[in-house]
């Protein structure tokens, strides 16, 4: 029949936070209890899991009120249907005398009176109704009222609160997100008691109708950026969302490029720290990955433990990360231009040594290392999709045993295995796995730029390379920043982490409305007289 | 959105110039300064920067009397319509120009010190490609890639020229102040070319943030290069001696192949010296592009800044590769600085003296 099939008649409504559903919200319940469930079979004819219970309220031999449950079975938690609507409806209400109460006074005394559930709310057209029901709801329709109640009793099988895989750490909390939005926000909103935390719901998909939530500190985050996060979603017209990674490629600035212009995490304590820092957040109904904008290269290569740590652990683990990034990107490449075009920049003994063991070798340095990270990516890719202990298996036999017989049957050099390895290992010191596969691609041109053309080549990446980033923009804020203007003062929390009661602002890329992060009495009384030389 | 406005703050608008001036004059700035001071080397380029400073102040006159107008428009205003596009030509050729010399200039040192089998050709166009993919997003984003690069060569060089320094010999530098003045002047005229960049701002100043800063920023700018350029041709001289710096077309190059890295990582620099100076040329050939294009799209009033991004391209490409070979490429060096010497001093003098009589004139009647 049709009847989702909206799309021709869209038009622009107020409420811009939810797809319009016009046709089917503009038909209105009927008075007739048998006449409206005869629509509701309608729209959800050949739906099997659709569970209808019709019961009597009062006594059953002289039945003067009817009504009608409407649900989906397995998205509703049976428990409290039974309990708190059907029992309550059934039993508990026969203590009640119904019999002068018609209508109107009858619906109120069910809604406000007789059913225990927590949450609910009146709907007067099946769109809604239908909606609701498939979200996991409840329809209760009642004999000779154009109106309905939709009880909330969501519960279906979830994963509950679990660490996350992808982003352990050793210090701080270990809680990650489900699958669920409702759980997730909340997750957030734990940590931010805060009125100033708003959250604005979007049904993003035609068929799937998925909640996506934008989340931001009404104070903090910069009205600019929320607008255009709203705006941008708006625009999305997609026939489902099943993951944020969809949202992610439909609403961000270059499609082209290879870094994310979102940060992603699966930590809550990420997300809140996040939004203190005047970011916005995209929660995706579905999946435990939630959306960070805007993003700066920066920013990705943040890890939530370099602020529970010491300040100068922190800063030392981020430097390193920016040296492993570096070396993840032109490791490979210089070691070729320098072998294959300037062999004179290389010490005498190390040339030598290096021209020893490519003897017997033979591929050319640039072939030798493709071979090499073409491998690496595959057992990389292997032993994602395998399980755990036969993923070890892969590691092994694919690292130590092809590696070793690699080098002894003469197809690479025993260099170029070390720097191959080195160079993956340090592709994944990026905390975020978005960029780190990035880095893996432009390795690749990088290692391709150098054997055409040498150090110069490797520059010419280089180059490209900021060339890029300096035009790229996530909702607006210039990728690289804040290193677009020489203002030192930003420089305190970027590639170092300085000691948190020095970080008085909020980073400045966001452009928080509200700049300050610590406030200075504060700082005193805590200090003591040891941070008296801070400064 | 309310970074997408195109504009340049002060700092950028320094990191711009400074990119602009630094660029092929730390190769050649050395063995010029010398061949016509010796000792007194140094002497030739500050006392170059003190007369680029002038030449940046006039500039700097001018940028404070556009109000809004573009330079093409307010040299039309000065001296009519006719002579102030007939001057805008001429500034959008030699902005075009100087790009193209300093790419072929880049080009002959490529071929010399990292890939000799290479041809001329790719190193101009790959490096031309990709300012003209940078520019064509406009001068903020140009503006951001010289603040990013700034520290990065900028440290690196200067690193790499204080290693070289292990045998270094200051007494090159005496006898101290022996060059008859008129000589000192001649070898600050003559290394100009090197000391320049300023002028880029004057077809970007519609770009500027805060116009009323733009003395500091010429003075800071200004100050850079003259530093820097001091410190190179003094590193060059006292560990390579006067002799042989004036004798060696590159001197620069020269003394960082003699360094050796302590610890033994790396036994030759040059290769890397050639990499990093890369960037430094990457960032003049932008700055200089990107001010041809802008100037051209001035004069012919047109709104689509990138069509004549493009037009340009296949122009300075040519004039690149005009020069037959290296001595023909030192020529248009020579051409390019005395030319220099009419864009940046002379018709910038001449615009602000006509320009201040024109308003006070103006008023009157």
């Amino acid at each position: 029949m049709g009847i989702f099939d909206t799309l021709g008649s869209r038009k622009k409504t107020e409420i811009f936070f939810e797809r319009d559903m016009t046709p089917d919200k503009n038909r209105k319940l009927y008075k007739d209890i048998d006449e409206n469930l005869k629509v509701f079979k309608e729209y959800l004819a050949d739906c099997d899991d659709l569970i209808t219970r019709e019961f009597v309220m009062g006594n059953p031999e002289r039945p003067k009120h009817r009504l009608a449950m409407i649900n989906i079975d397995g998205l509703v938690d049976k428990r409290l249907v039974q309990e708190e609507v059907m029992k309550s409806l059934m039993l508990y209400a026969r203590q009640t005398p119904l019999e002068h109460s018609v209508g109107d006074k009858f619906f109120q005394l069910i809604k406000e009176g007789l059913l225990t559930v927590a949450e609910l709310r009146e709907a007067d057209n099946f769109g809604e109704l239908v909606l609701a029901v498939l979200s996991g709801d409840t329809a209760l329709i009642i004999d000779k009222l154009d109106r309905a109640l939709i009880l909330n009793t969501k519960g279906w099988e979830k994963r509950g609160v679990e660490e996350p895989l992808t982003e352990a750490v050793i210090r701080g909390p270990r809680e990650g997100f489900t699958e669920t939005y409702r759980v997730n926000v909340a997750l957030v909103r734990r940590r931010i008691k805060d009125p100033n935390l708003k959250v604005k719901t979007v049904r993003l998909g035609r068929h799937t109708r998925t909640d996506v939530g934008v989340l931001y500190i009404k104070g903090i985050a910069n009205p600019s950026i929320v607008e255009e996060v709203l705006k941008r979603l708006n625009k999305v017209d997609i026939d489902g969302v099943l993951e944020s990674g969809y949202i992610e490629q439909m609403i961000e600035d270059n499609w082209v490029s290879f870094f994310p212009q979102f940060r992603r995490t699966e930590r809550p304590d990420v997300a809140a720290a996040a939004l203190l820092e005047g970011n916005v957040l995209i929660i995706c109904d579905t999946t435990p990955f939630v959306l960070i904008a805007p993003t700066t290269l920066f920013s990705l290569f943040h890890s939530s433990e370099d602020y529970y740590e010491r300040w100068y652990i922190a800063s030392l683990i981020r430097l390193l990360r920016f040296a492993a990034a570096a070396l993840a990107i032109a490791a490979p490449s210089f070691y070729v231009a320098m072998v294959a075009y300037h062999p004179g920049m290389l010490p005498t003994d190390l040339a030598l040594s290096i021209g020893a063991t490519r003897e017997g070798v033979p591929f050319s340095t640039t072939v030798e290392a493709l071979i090499m990270m073409l491998s690496l990516e595959v057992l990389r890719e292997a032993g994602i999709r395998l399980p755990g202990p036969i993923g070890q298996t892969i590691g092994i036999v694919g690292g130590l045993v092809v590696g070793e017989a690699a080098v002894r049957a003469g197809i690479v050099s025993p260099i170029m295995v070390i720097l191959i390895a080195i160079n993956a290992i340090s592709s994944f010191a990026v905390p975020n796995f978005s960029v780190a596969i990035g880095f893996r691609l432009l390795t690749f041109i990088f290692l391709i730029l150098a054997s055409v053309a040498g150090l110069y080549g490797v520059m010419l990446g280089f180059l490209g390379l900021t060339v890029h980033l300096v035009t790229l923009k996530s909702f607006g804020v210039p990728y690289l920043s804040p290193v677009i203007s020489f203002k030192f003062k930003r420089l305190r929390d970027l590639v170092v982490r300085a000691p948190l009661p020095s970080l008085k602002e909020r980073p400045e890329y966001t452009r928080p409305v509200d700049k300050t992060r610590v406030r200075d009495s504060k700082v005193k009384e805590r200090g003591g007289g040891e941070e008296n030389d801070d400064g | 959105m309310m970074m997408d406005d195109d504009r340049i703050s002060s700092e950028q608008a320094i990191a711009l110039i400074v990119n602009a001036a630094i660029g092929v004059g730390i190769l050649s700035l050395p063995r010029v300064a010398v061949k016509s001071a010796g000792p007194d080397c140094w002497i030739v380029v500050l006392l170059g920067g003190l007369i680029a400073l002038l030449g940046a102040l006039v500039v700097g006159g001018i940028i404070k009397r556009l109000e809004g107008r573009t330079f093409v428009d307010y040299m039309s205003f000065v001296f009519g319509r006719p002579v102030g596009l007939i001057l805008g030509v001429v500034y959008g050729i030699y902005f075009s120009l100087i790009a193209a010399v300093v790419l072929r200039d880049f080009a002959e040192v490529m071929k010399n010190f990292a890939l000799e089998e290479t041809p001329l050709e790719f190193f101009v166009l790959t490096l031309l490609l990709l300012s003209a993919y940078l520019i064509r997003h406009g001068l903020e984003p140009m503006a951001r890639l010289m603040v990013v690069n700034f520290p990065f060569w900028f440290i690196l060089s200067v690193a790499m020229l204080i290693l070289s320094l292990y045998n270094a010999d200051f007494s090159e530098l005496l006898p101290f102040l022996r060059t008859p003045p008129e000589k000192l002047l001649q070898g600050a005229l003559s290394s100009m070319l090197s000391l320049v960049g300023f002028e880029v701002l004057l077809t970007s100043a519609q770009g500027l943030k805060t116009v009323k800063d733009i003395n500091k920023v010429m003075v800071v700018s200004m100050g850079i290069v003259t530093a820097y350029y001091t410190f190179v041709v003094v590193t060059v001289v006292v560990s390579m001696g006067i002799a042989e710096t004036s004798r060696t077309i590159w001197p620069s190059m020269a003394v960082v192949r003699r360094i050796s890295v302590p610890g033994e990582i790396l036994e030759r620099m040059d290769a890397l010296a050639v990499a990093l100076w890369v960037v430094v040329v990457f960032t003049t050939v932008c700055a200089y592009y990107f001010a041809a294009a802008i100037t051209f799209t001035n004069v012919f009033r047109a709104r689509e800044f990138k069509i004549f991004a493009s037009i340009l391209f296949p122009w300075t490409y040519l004039a690149a590769m005009l020069p037959q070979n290296i001595l023909e490429v030192e020529d248009w060096l020579n051409f390019a600085g005395n030319f220099s010497i009419l864009t940046c001093f002379l018709i910038p003098i001449i615009i602000l003296v006509a320009g201040m009589a024109r308003n006070k004139w103006g008023k009157k009647g």
